[in-house]
């Protein structure tokens, strides 16, 4: 046995080593060297926090009680890790993505940043973890009072408590300096990682030196082993189905809800793929680490003295057999083991504490003040040392309050059952997007009352915190109330008991709350994003209209984050939205990420009240959102209206173009017809100027030759009358206005009075009209005189331009599709081909024949009164001559003469 | 030519990572099936000599099996199947059912 002084040495040294390693890789991980500090390797070694004194000292005390049960409790975390790919993958994934801190802060995150939820898991997870973090202490206490035993004289009984305040005090000063260190953005440490990868490794040294001892050492192999195993008490304990399946449940749980755990496992995580390897090399840590378990407990059972400590045999077995440097090794893993359990504890405890519990309160002081004076970071950072201190100061106080005996040995399961009440809402709301707030505090809420109740409470004991009276007959005296046999449960192992129940209850109020509440639009849209973590690489649109100062942000930013640190940040932004300088654009998408960056400090609840403060809450809300929706609508609305006034003017437009080029016919038509007009006015009135011109210079002239000019004037003035009524009557019929008289008369009359009008027509030709009087005595209805205007054109027509020698006109009444039809073809050469669409147009002569007094009106002239009169007047071609067809209109006419 | 090649190489690959999923994900349910069995082995009160350490080895067999099987499937999961969106791994489901 050596001195307790040597033993104070190695620890002590043991300790520099430890502040060495942490000092070292956290310096290397600063200047970006981080290599092999973060292989899978140290990912792996750290996990083994799972393996705490508890596990050191305890699994051994477990198996000599309870046989082989123990091994449930490791089982429990190897199918978990084992089955990385159910959840672990996406828990490390929704971990990186939304930068995580905490698990209170992945349920806060989950269930729309609510701070009240991050709050209550805090608070479980102290409740829970304080006792667990008194039983490290105590394993450290007693583990330095085995040695103290052998040497009384250097080891004074009374301060045994001091060396649990000393190893208290050295842990809060390794945790607040390592821990504390910085405010990452991704709350990373890797000094702290590094250490207990370390401390890892020293105790599955110890444990596999020991149990090697114990084989080959005490023993005569592993044949001897096996014999001396089956011969123990521990052979005889039964095995407890329920337990087992319990205990691996638990353990599974706990090994995700445990807030170190969740700590290294996800917040600490580098890479998803250091979770691959840690899905086989964790659980064959966890397998080497119980190989001797059960045989070191056999021997101790076989080798100690009767009531010897089973928890400590790992340590008083190779004492007894002299193995002082083994025993020293075993000493560091169990120091090792309890360390690093409460170092990891402590931060994420604090962490939680801090972001959860400490900030919201603050916030919720300063009110607007907090986002723009004051250093923000100071205080996180402050808060956060507080809290390490005050976890340990608690867990101090805790094993003073139990007083260290077994009471505090069988904490570790209640403590697990105590984190395991955040599962439900844990896995509802990573796979079930309906799970809501309400729910999970409901469900986490409701769990934790009844785990006080059931486990928590009554675990001190009968007469501690619950009346031996209250334990045996239940509240009041209502039995079904019993605390360890809720609704007449009893029969059952008590942790199956407590585990059942509070797990039922939990559960069940879980799910209905969030089946009848509905979930605020943040809490919606984070659901999707966990629940759908691996479809999702764009971060939605948190915040909407922002109204905020980048520099202000920037302020904000440097106070949290570090001056260098959101600089750098502001400007990267800056550069990625190509502007020059350090303050971005405040786009929703940059606010976004800010925070995102502002949650790996200070938690997702807390920066996202500072934000919100910051922007005057413009953060998401049903009210956004229905404005949003509205103006959707709106523009929709409006758009569709838009689609139709454009339909609408195209529809013009081509209405326009058709009016302009009609337009624009009708102009050439109007010049055309001006110089026509011009023409055909000049022409009379120039022979009426030169001849009265003539007539005025008239003494030379002879009575013969001014009566000659003079009848010249006078028809060349007559012909000019005939061209100013057709012109006016032609206007008149164009431009409406025309009265149309309605008489009844025979058709034959009508054509004899057009036929005796037209007679003094070249009447110097012989012309024959040949015509069937028969056919024409049909009674007609219609503006008499109109009609036989254009009968009498027609005729007359025919006299003048008939090219025939023996002119001939043909009057012919003919029926065509049951109107009453009119025909005058002559025998003359007719109106070529090309011309025959033209004939009816104003001015249109086809040959000189201007002599005949013809303005070219005529044909235009018929046109339009028959189309007033609702007849028509047509060529008709291929009659062997110039041939019309004057279709009377279809007015009662059937009644003949 | 070489194409076709190549896309059935591709196909054949991503059916294998999917059967290394698949496994990967039941290996949790057979590990804890097969650490049920000892519950069936009442070997207290029933008069023949206690088997404990038997037990325990049968335990450790496998749980040893366990980690090893662990082993081959994580180092069969290559690093980019980690990143595969999970609309895609539907996708390969879709088309392997063809």
């Amino acid at each position: 046995m050596f001195a307790f002084d040597i033993l104070i040495e190695v620890c002590i040294g043991y300790v520099v080593l430890l502040f060495i390693v942490a000092y070292v890789a956290d310096r290397r991980a600063r200047q970006g060297k981080i290599g092999w500090l973060r292989s899978p390797l140290v990912y792996t070694l750290s996990l083994s926090i799972y393996c705490t004194a508890w596990t050191f000292y305890g699994a051994v005390g477990y198996a000599a009680r309870s046989g082989i049960e123990f091994l449930c409790i490791y089982l429990g975390p190897s199918l978990v890790m084992i089955g990385w790919w159910w959840g672990l993958r996406k828990l490390v994934r929704i971990g990186r993505m939304q930068r995580i801190t905490s698990i209170a802060d992945l349920i806060s995150s989950r269930y729309g940043k609510s701070a009240m939820l991050g709050g209550l898991v805090t608070l479980l997870a102290v409740i829970a973890t304080t006792p667990y973090i008194a039983l490290q202490l105590q394993s450290v206490t007693l583990s330095f009072g085995v040695f103290a035993a052998a040497s009384p004289s250097d080891w004074p009984v009374q301060s045994q408590h001091a060396t649990a305040i000393w190893v208290a005090v050295g842990l809060a000063v390794f945790t607040i300096v390592f821990g504390t260190r910085n405010l990452d953005a991704n709350e990373r440490h890797h000094g702290v990682v590094m250490a207990i990868a370390v401390e890892a490794l020293v105790k599955l040294a110890a444990l596999l030196a020991v149990g090697a001892f114990v084989v080959w050492g005490i023993a005569d192999g592993p044949r001897e082993i096996i014999q001396r195993i089956n011969e123990s008490p521990m052979a005889l304990v039964p095995n407890h189905s329920s337990r087992w399946l319990a205990l691996i449940f638990l353990s599974g749980a706990a090994f995700l809800c445990l807030p170190r755990m969740f700590q290294v496992l996800v917040v600490e995580n580098d890479d998803e793929h250091h979770l691959s390897t840690a899905s086989w090399a964790f659980p064959l840590y966890l397998a080497l680490v119980n190989l001797f378990v059960l045989p070191i407990a056999a021997m101790g059972l076989a080798v100690l003295p009767q009531g010897s400590n089973p928890d400590l045999f790992v340590l008083t077995l190779p004492l007894s057999q002299g193995q002082n440097s083994l025993a020293m090794l075993v000493f560091l893993g169990g120091f090792s083991s309890a360390t690093s359990m409460v170092i990891v504890a402590a931060i994420a405890l604090s962490t939680m504490v801090s972001n959860h519990v400490v900030m919201p309160i603050w916030l919720g002081i300063r009110r607007q003040a907090a986002t723009v004076s004051g250093d923000v970071r100071e205080v996180v950072l402050m808060s956060r040392r507080l809290s390490i201190s005050a976890v340990l100061g608690l867990g101090y106080v805790y094993y003073r309050f139990s007083g260290g005996g077994e009471a505090l040995a069988s904490i570790g399961l209640v403590s697990f059952a105590g984190v395991v009440q955040v599962l439900p809402a844990l896995v509802g709301g990573v796979f079930w997007r309906g799970a809501t707030r309400v729910g999970a505090a409901l469900g986490v809420s409701v769990g934790f009352l009844v785990w006080l109740y059931v486990m928590f409470l009554p675990s001190f004991g009968p007469d501690v915190l619950l009346s031996a009276r209250m334990m045996l007959e239940g509240p009041l005296g209502i039995g079904w109330l019993r605390p360890q046999a809720l609704f007449g449960l009893h029969d059952v192992d008590p942790l199956v008991h407590a585990l059942l129940w509070s797990m039922a209850f939990n559960t069940t109020a879980f799910c209905i709350g969030s089946l009848l509440s509905f979930p605020n639009p943040l809490e919606r849209v984070q659901g999707a994003q966990f629940v759908n973590v691996f479809d999702y690489t764009a971060s939605h649109r948190g915040w909407s209209r922002s109204n905020v100062d980048a520099e202000d942000l920037l302020i904000m930013a440097q106070r949290i984050l570090g001056p260098s640190e959101a600089q750098a940040l502001f400007q990267a932004a800056a550069d990625a939205q190509g502007k020059q300088g350090y303050l971005p654009e405040i786009t929703p998408d940059f606010i976004d990420s800010f925070e995102r960056v502002l949650a790996g400090s200070v938690g997702a609840a807390t920066a996202h009240a500072m934000i919100g403060q910051m922007t005057s809450g413009s953060a998401l809300s049903v009210e956004d959102l229905m404005a949003v929706a509205d103006e959707t609508a709106q523009i929709m609305e409006y758009s569709s209206q838009l689609e139709a006034q454009s339909q609408e003017l195209s529809r013009t437009a081509g209405q326009l173009r058709d009016a302009n080029e009609k337009l624009t016919a009708l102009s050439v038509q109007k010049d055309a017809f001006l110089s026509q007009i011009s023409h055909e006015l000049r022409t009379p009135m120039t022979s009426i100027r030169a001849f009265s011109e003539i007539l005025m210079l008239g003494d030379a002239l002879n009575a013969e030759e001014k009566a000659k000019y003079s009848r010249i004037i006078h028809d060349e003035a007559l012909r000019l009358t005939r061209l100013l009524d057709a012109l006016l009557d032609l206007n008149v019929l164009e431009h409406g206005h025309v009265t149309i008289e309605q008489e009844r008369a025979v058709l034959r009359d009508v054509i004899d009075r057009a036929v005796f009008a037209t007679s003094a027509v070249s009447a110097d030709r012989v012309f024959t009209i040949d015509r069937n009087e028969v056919r024409e005595a049909v009674q007609i209805c219609t503006d008499l005189d109109r009609l036989s205007q254009v009968f009498i054109n027609l005729i007359a027509n025919a006299r003048k331009y008939c090219d025939s020698p023996r002119p001939r006109l043909t009057i012919r009444v003919v029926r065509v599709d049951g109107a009453l039809a009119v025909d005058f073809v002559d025998n003359g050469s007719g109106i070529p081909t090309e011309s025959q669409s033209l004939i009816f147009e104003k001015f249109s002569r086809l040959s000189d024949h201007s002599a005949a007094g013809g303005a070219g009106l005529g044909l235009a002239i018929c046109r339009e009164i028959m189309a007033k009169l609702g007849g028509s007047v047509t060529y008709l071609p291929g009659q062997g001559g110039a041939a019309f067809r004057v279709i009377l209109p279809k007015v009662p006419m059937e009644r003949a003469a | 030519m070489a194409d076709e090649t190549k896309q059935l190489f591709l196909a054949r690959q991503t059916y294998l990572r999917r059967r290394v999923i698949d496994a990967s994900r039941l290996l949790p349910l057979l590990g804890l099936f097969l650490f049920l069995i000892p519950l069936l082995w009442d070997d207290v009160g029933s008069g023949r000599e206690a088997f404990l350490a038997e037990k325990l080895l049968y335990m450790f067999a496998v749980w040893f099996s366990l980690v090893a099987v662990a082993a081959v499937l994580a180092f069969k999961l290559r690093p980019g199947d980690l990143n595969v969106p999970r609309g895609l791994e539907e996708v390969d489901r879709e088309a392997e059912t063809d």
